[in-house]
């Protein structure tokens, strides 16, 4: 029996997190999460490197916590990024079905593949993933596996993610100025589902948005594919700033906690005379209105899902989320913000996603345990990509077909 | 005067054009300086410091559009090192929709920022006749400049120079050079001229600072005794650099007005009466006022409209100190201090432009999103 062990991170804003997990050939892909370390999280804004030095120290920190606790030695990094602009474009292949009985076969559908793949890349950004949303026969019947199906031509319709080239460049390097090697990246945008749906909601179509501190990202997953992608560089750090802003409240620290205390994304049932107390101002006692905590709150909140909202309108990617809206990431947490999406959506079902126990006692009971969805994700991801190597016929996860890994970032 | 304190920066093409128009009729006590990619433009400038560069990479043939190149020809040049020695408030003026404006005018005004020099910046939009690709560039390199330079003007050729049948090509573009180069003028002549009511470089450096962001040029000229009149409707109009309908939602204004020696104390009062009423009755307005003998019988005024205006508080004011070595004892005395129910719209601007100021700017819609959005919306926000 082999065991590997897959470690991913995920260089957040405000937290720099990072899981540990077994993979045991015994486990027919399956993976155990067997540590999680985390640590706060320097020299990053809007998921950005600003300090390169400051982000090594970080994750040398937490990754040394991760071997300490798991009593293993880490070398290879699997990364999730949420920073360059991530975007997603749609990408296509052709081929013709030339065999006397016009059936598709392999060979046919790696051809497709490989024109897909060649589809040019935007000047300055890299490429993360490319995954496969259908295949189309002779330009009408979508299946989905066209294989030993008649037709003349084949289509292969699939999604790229990409991301500003410098950006990512600078998250890798400064994994691998830590000492460690950077694996594979993913995008939180294609991580996040995994974490917190089920596979029925992704069958049935769902929006996930994944509301981080530097940025917010979010996907449409339809029959269990990642159809679109989007980010937008706003998040709760935002919110911090906007409080901060609003009520001189001293110190970052003081308006965050004044966010998570009292926060909530509607200003439904607010007593307008309510006053609470700043918990961690310098200086003197200091109160302020609920009401305007709200308000400020509510504004940023309303903004940036109606942001979200006309781009998916805009792009008609709101049609067929059968399974609605699920919310993940630190920000998912503040109180009623489902209420406001559903709102903003015109009444479309919203909730904050669910994540799989893992058998963390530090986190099980967690309530805020949401936050580590995505990190989940990417490590089931990353578990996928390593029995891939192994066994190629190994299926997997249907969402995560990757017809391309994506170590290009180099 | 301090002919260094002020100096006057033109980049490319159109703005060495205008640079060199302003320093041609104020020959002394200005600095100007002209940068270029194109040597054959920039040597007709000879009111202007002229510096050339790209000659390796463009072989003095201008930038061709290249943003890129102009911005490395101008890294590449260290003739550049030495434009804002000495100085305080510099006047960049760019046309934006070409090569080397765009390319080099990021780059003057990360030089200005690092060196504590305030900047006023005159973006230089194009002609719609030029066409729609240009225009979508002016567009672009503005939304990119957001972060740069102290208070930002926006000039369209078509307000500095309204198209009419009779105008020539040549007319179009010379007027439109002229009308810029005289706004210019006067607030360089506000500055730097002596009056009763002084506003000097110090203190202009501490209205940019307040007003950072964009703002809004206003210009009127009148002769004769209806001067005021003249001027004043000129300046509140619609047409060439009028105010007209930019006067909603200023926040704040900085009016110049500049007479002969016969300039009259009511004549003063009326100005300011003039444009007070235009304006809301909230709206801060300073003023000042300047003796230029050579202008005769003529009135000018000169009017920056700001569409954001934070004013320092005491405290801000003290660290902005610490940032300015320079001129300490003179700028205590003249600071301008905020009324108290105006400080904390201060405190929030400056918190806010400390987290962000670092990262990129998220914009959508034409909105900064690094912005507090209760500060965009404008809502009402109960701090008591």
């Amino acid at each position: 029996m082999s065991t590997k062990h897959i470690v991913t991170i995920e260089i957040g804003t405000i937290q720099t997190r990072a899981l540990l997990g077994t993979l045991s050939s015994e486990m027919d892909g399956g993976i155990v999460v067997k540590a999680i370390a985390e640590a706060k999280t320097a020299g990053v804004r809007k998921s950005e490197v600003q300090s390169a030095q400051s982000v090594s120290t970080t994750v040398e920190s937490v990754i040394e916590k991760l071997a300490k606790k798991s009593r293993t030695d880490i070398n290879r990094i699997n990364i999730v990024y949420s920073g360059g602009n991530l975007a997603g474009t749609s990408i296509f292949g052709k081929a013709r079905i030339h065999n006397p009985n016009e059936v598709v076969e392999e060979e046919d559908m790696e051809t497709a593949i490989e024109t897909m793949r060649e589809t040019p890349t935007i000047s300055g950004r890299t490429t993360v993933e490319e995954m496969k949303i259908n295949c189309v026969l002779d330009g009408i019947r979508v299946v989905e596996d066209p294989c030993n199906l008649s037709a003349s031509e084949l289509t292969v319709n699939g999604i790229r993610t990409h991301v500003d080239t410098n950006s990512c460049r600078a998250v890798v390097d400064a994994v691998e100025d830590a000492g460690y090697d950077a694996d594979t990246v993913f995008t939180a945008a294609c991580c996040a589902p995994l974490g917190c749906t089920t596979l029925g909601q992704r069958r049935n179509g769902v929006l996930v948005i994944d509301l981080g501190a530097g940025t917010t990202s979010w996907s449409v997953s339809r029959n269990d594919r990642i159809t679109a992608v989007g980010h937008l560089a706003v998040g709760g750090d935002h919110v911090t700033n906007d409080i901060l802003c609003a009520f001189h409240t001293g110190t970052e620290e003081s308006a965050a906690v004044l966010k998570h205390d009292y926060g909530q994304a509607t200003l439904e049932g607010i007593d307008p005379t309510t006053r609470v107390d700043v918990p961690i101002h310098i200086g003197k006692k200091m109160t302020v209105n609920l009401k305007a905590l709200t308000t400020v709150i509510n504004a940023r909140m309303d903004e940036t899902i109606r942001i979200i909202h006309e781009e998916l309108e805009t792009k008609n990617l709101l049609e067929n989320l059968g399974a609605g809206i699920v919310l993940c990431g630190g920000a998912a947490l503040l109180k009623n913000l489902p209420a406001l999406v559903t709102a903003v959506f015109n009444g479309m079902p919203c909730c904050t996603g669910t994540l799989p126990s893992l058998n963390l006692p530090e986190i099980e009971d967690d309530p805020a345990r949401i936050r580590y969805a995505t990190l989940y994700g990417a490590l089931l991801r990353a578990a996928h990509n390593e029995t891939e190597k192994e066994d190629v016929m190994h299926s997997g996860f249907s969402l995560l077909r990757l017809f391309k890994r994506s170590g290009d970032h180099r | 005067m301090n002919e260094t304190a002020f100096v006057l920066v033109g980049i490319g093409g159109a703005g060495g054009k205008i640079v060199n128009t302003v320093a041609e009729t104020n020959a002394s006590g200005m600095r100007a300086v002209a940068i270029d990619t194109d040597f054959t433009a920039v040597a007709r400038l000879g009111f202007c410091q002229q510096i050339r560069i790209g000659s390796t990479r463009f072989g003095g043939l201008g930038s061709g559009g290249d943003r890129n190149g102009a911005a490395m020809a101008f890294d590449e040049t260290h003739a550049t090192d030495t434009i804002f020695n000495d100085a305080q408030v510099a006047v960049v003026v760019a046309g934006i929709s070409r090569g080397t404006g765009a390319g080099v005018l990021p780059k003057i005004l990360r030089n200005a920022a690092k060196r504590n020099v305030k900047t006023i910046v005159f973006m230089v939009t194009p002609f719609s006749f030029e066409g729609i690709a240009l225009t979508r560039r002016a567009a672009e390199v503005e939304q990119t400049l957001a972060g740069l330079g102290d208070i930002r003007m926006v000039c369209r050729n078509e307000d500095l120079c309204p198209l009419a049948d009779d105008n020539t090509l040549k007319d179009a573009f010379d007027q439109a050079t002229r009308t810029l180069a005289d706004g210019i003028t006067l607030i360089w002549k506000m500055t730097g001229l002596p009056g009763y009511i002084n506003i000097d470089f110090a203190t202009l450096a501490t209205i940019i600072v307040n007003g950072r962001g964009m703002c809004n040029l206003g210009v009127g000229i009148g002769t004769g005794p209806t001067r005021v009149k003249e001027a004043t409707e000129a300046l509140l109009g619609t047409t060439g650099i009028g105010l007209g309908n930019k006067l909603n939602g200023a926040q704040a204004a900085l009016v110049g007005i500049i007479g002969g020696d016969d300039l009259r104390l009511t004549e003063v009062a009326d100005v300011m009466a003039r444009i007070g009423s235009a304006l809301s009755m909230e709206t801060p307005i300073r003023m000042g006022t300047v003796l230029d003998p050579t202008i005769g019988s003529a009135l000018h005024l000169v009017v920056l409209l700001f569409r954001e205006w934070h004013p320092l508080s005491e405290a801000d004011a003290e660290e902005n100190e610490e940032d300015t070595a320079k001129d300490t004892e003179s700028r205590k005395a003249i600071r301008y201090v905020a009324p108290s129910h105006q400080k904390t719209s201060s405190a929030r601007r400056k918190i806010y432009n400390n987290r962000f100021q670092h990262s990129a700017a998220t914009w959508v819609n034409g909105e900064n999103l690094d912005r507090p959005t209760f500060l965009r919306r404008k809502l009402h926000i109960d701090v008591t």
